[in-house]
């Protein structure tokens, strides 16, 4: 894991190398100067030497101000090393990340995905920094103080060798038991991200129906459960200080004891108790600062295991050797399609099941159903947003596994259900679509989702900036944006999911219009709720319960199929009062 | 410019003072404990090094030469050490301990009242604020917080306990030469003060960047699934 993290370090490896070595500088003058100090009143003072008082002085204070540089230098050096660390953590994450096929992120799920993106890292970066900083500086103390206690008196010195194994035990047993605790901590964070997260994208809901105080439940339950795990985590590590305290205490008890006998028996000076007894405290000090560290590490491990987790998931949906690199044309071709989400049991109802069509290039085909009928989960498999579980999808003849993933993706556009614009400019959330799109294009592809008009009639026109979310357009008019922004890729296969639902069935039907008249060779798929969407299609697919219950034209489904005409009959009789309301709009 | 400072500074002082009262409010009691174990903690620490100096002057100094030394003496100030270091001990995980209960149930009223204030902001706070800043306040800023709490604040009081004491110590030695020493930690606060502004400057540039990075995720993630 240490390994797989450290590769992170890339350029930030010269830092990371200099801030423990200015840390050594740093200590080597902090060691100097009780000896210079020494040497001024063994040598200089008791001998009245002023001469020799003032050049050691003079090195004295050189040597304090070189101790305070060092510091600085190796504190700063510490945190650009780690914030750089931090940085390439987050952006390796970030990028593979950007590979997760729908099936990985619902594993890792999306607020789990941030938490780790965030608190994770920073836990990371601060055990980093302690760890090229304090992890060095703790250790040469440690021994530098334990050589000294034995130059003075190795007897003596013998109890600080047998006292702190003792000590580290029991510190290895405290990180022991509090490690699972940690794991646990941030798993519930994850959970309180995600009831915040639901909070913050459904606010509106929320307040239209006064559900404020079932969601501070809800978030309290979370809440309970991460100060309980919290507190029992810290709770173990609180003996940590202690436990230290114990082990030092009892140094100093153990060395004035026999010290005092050996002084009083005439085989030691009592100066050298004293010093021995300072040393005991830098021992004492470095080792406080190292169950500091060691506080820090513990958590950090959680942390960093759920890092390389992130950086470790192989998408579920790669490119194969040798990738297809060119879709030939917009045919689809599903043979035997079945499908099952990851997380399902055995016994459960298959999504998709035994699915056999042949759609030709340049056809519209429509897809109607009841809700949760799958309709959108057929779509999902054409880009390859998740991967057949039997059967097989063939796009232009080639089946979609053997394609290059982005070659695929840029020849099939899907306009979602739930549509996403981003904060910025109309003309920035168009170009996602195609980065090099001059605005003529941006105006014909407008044109034709029925866009160009409402756009016009803004005051910035196509740079008007919209809000987050696109929360400053109606929904009509953000359905009309997200097919433009489609139709800018020029894709063979164009597959709208339910996308027109909130334009009104004038505006839909001009659309369609232009799809037929302007793009005819692309392959269009429509899923629609409503029929007059489906209606012209070329041919009309129902689905009930994840298999297709029909095919064909609206004629011919009307005399063929039950649903179809059930459907058919109960929304074109309301059809009439609706048009007028929805033309109002 | 030099307005915008004193009015930024006062505001740290009134968050500070706003987070202070959260730490004694909450757990009165409990707080009260903790200041007088830190007070223990850290005088058995400085009575340590007094302890040193009293045991080699006044025990061990007269038993030199002693050709049946009396050790009676020199195990009751052995024992009295003990109780007071035990003491010490006791105050540590005392402190350490009841902090846990303050810091993390202070931390949870923070959370439950941002949520609960949250609920009642207008949707024009949610359009206006980037989701992932949000988001990031419930994570890692409380995070920063649990470290300030359970760490910084303890630590500053039992310095300054430890300092008193050993001020006391260090005048009772000699005056002149505490005085110079004084003179000399001034300078060296002045300078490190230098060095501590630019850093915590950076440090709210890094949180910012941090909600950006969130904020950054869920947008793309929205991406992911749309094309």
């Amino acid at each position: 894991m240490i390994k797989k993290l450290s590769k992170f370090i890339k350029e930030y490896k010269k830092d990371s190398i200099l801030t423990p070595i200015f840390v050594i500088f740093e200590v080597i003058m902090e060691v100097v100067i009780p000896y210079l100090m020494a040497k001024i009143i063994d040598v200089g003072v008791q001998n009245g030497d002023l001469n020799y008082i003032f050049k050691i002085g003079a090195i004295l204070v050189v040597s304090a101000f070189l101790s305070l540089a060092f510091g600085m230098l190796s504190g700063r050096f510490a945190a650009k090393a780690s914030s750089g660390f931090a940085k390439n953590l987050r952006k390796g994450m970030f990028y593979n990340i950007q590979n997760y096929s729908f099936t990985n992120i619902d594993k890792f799920s999306t607020s789990s995905l941030v938490t780790r993106l965030t608190t994770d890292v920073t836990n990371v970066q601060m055990a980093f920094q302690m760890i090229i900083r304090i992890l060095v500086r703790a250790p040469i103390m440690l021994i530098f103080a334990l050589a000294m206690a034995f130059s003075i008196n190795s007897n003596l010195a013998w109890i600080f060798v047998v006292t702190m194994p003792i000590l580290a035990v029991a510190l290895y047993f405290i990180s022991i038991k509090a490690h699972p605790y940690f794991e646990k901590v941030f798993k519930k964070y994850d959970v309180l991200n995600r009831v915040v997260g639901e909070n913050l994208n459904a606010i509106r809901v929320v307040k239209a129906y006064n559900r404020e105080e079932y969601e501070e439940k809800k978030f309290e339950d979370v809440n309970s459960k991460v100060y309980d795990l919290f507190k029992k985590a810290e709770k173990i590590v609180a003996f940590n200080s202690p436990a230290m305290q114990l082990t030092i205490y009892t140094c100093i008890l153990l060395l004035s004891w026999i010290g005092a006998k050996m002084i009083i028996g005439g085989t030691m000076q009592a100066g050298e108790l004293s010093s021995i007894i300072t040393y005991a405290w830098q021992i004492l000090s470095s080792l406080m600062m190292l169950s500091f560290v060691f506080v820090m590490v513990i958590i950090a491990q959680s942390s960093a295991e759920r890092i390389v987790e992130v950086l470790d998931e192989e998408s579920t949906i790669k490119n194969k050797e040798n990738p297809v690199m060119k879709v030939k044309d917009g045919s689809i071709k599903f043979e035997n399609v079945s499908f099952q989400y990851d997380d399902a049991k055995a016994e459960d109802e298959l999504p998709l099941e035994d699915i056999n069509i042949d759609i030709k290039s340049g056809e519209t085909i429509g897809i109607i159903g009841a809700t949760g009928s799958s309709k959108s989960t057929i779509v999902n498999l054409i880009p390859r947003l998740y991967d057949v579980t039997k059967g097989s999808i063939k796009v232009g003849g080639v089946d979609v596994r053997d394609y290059d993933i982005e070659t695929l993706r840029n020849e099939v556009a899907v306009v979602l259900q739930k549509n996403v614009l981003f904060s910025g400019t109309i003309k920035e959330n168009l170009k996602w679509g195609n980065k090099e799109a001059s605005d003529e294009e941006l105006v014909r592809v407008c044109k034709l989702a029925q866009a160009d008009g409402f756009i016009q009639e803004f005051p910035d026109k196509y740079d008007t900036i919209l809000d987050q979310g696109g929360t400053n357009v109606s929904g009509g008019q953000k359905q009309r944006l997200c097919i433009a922004r489609a139709l800018l890729k020029k894709p063979k296969i164009l597959i709208l999911d339910d996308s027109t639902s909130a334009v009104d069935t004038k505006t839909d039907a001009l659309i369609r219009k232009a799809f037929r008249e302007e793009i005819p060779n692309t392959t269009k798929i429509i899923i629609a709720q409503r029929i007059t969407s489906v209606e012209d299609a070329d041919r009309i697919v129902v689905l009930d319960d994840g298999k297709i219950n029909g095919i064909g034209t609206s004629e011919e489904l009307l005399e063929t199929n039950e649903i179809y005409k059930e459907v058919y009959e109960s929304q074109k009789k309301g059809d009439e009062d609706d048009a007028e309301e929805n033309g109002k709009e | 410019m030099m307005q915008k400072k004193t009015v930024k500074n006062k505001n740290t002082f009134k968050t500070l003072k706003r987070l202070l009262k959260y730490v004694t409010s909450t757990y009165k009691l409990q707080f009260v404990v903790v200041c007088i174990s830190i007070i223990v903690s850290a005088i058995a620490s400085v009575l340590g090094v007094q302890f040193i100096k009293y045991l080699i002057d006044d025990i061990i100094t007269p038993l030199i030469g002693n050709g049946n030394p009396d050790y009676s003496n020199l195990l009751q100030a052995i024992i009295v050490m003990a109780v007071i270091y035990i003491l010490g001990i006791i105050g540590t995980y005392l402190y350490n301990r009841l902090m846990i209960n303050i810091s993390q149930g202070v931390l949870k009223r923070i959370r439950t009242e941002m949520f609960h204030h949250m609920q009642t902001l207008p949707i024009k706070y949610f359009d206006s604020h980037p989701h992932g800043e949000t988001m990031s306040t419930y994570t890692n800023d409380v995070d920063t917080l649990r470290q300030m709490i359970s760490q910084s604040i303890p630590q500053v009081f039992s310095c300054v306990i430890s300092m008193i004491a050993i001020l006391f110590a260090m005048f009772a030695t000699d005056i002149y030469m505490t005085l110079f020493v004084l003179v000399m930690i001034t300078i060296m606060v002045f300078v490190s003060r230098f060095f501590a502004k630019r850093s915590s400057k950076n440090f709210i540039a890094q949180q910012k960047n941090l909600s950006i990075v969130d904020r950054l995720y869920r947008r793309n993630d929205g991406r992911a699934k749309s094309c």
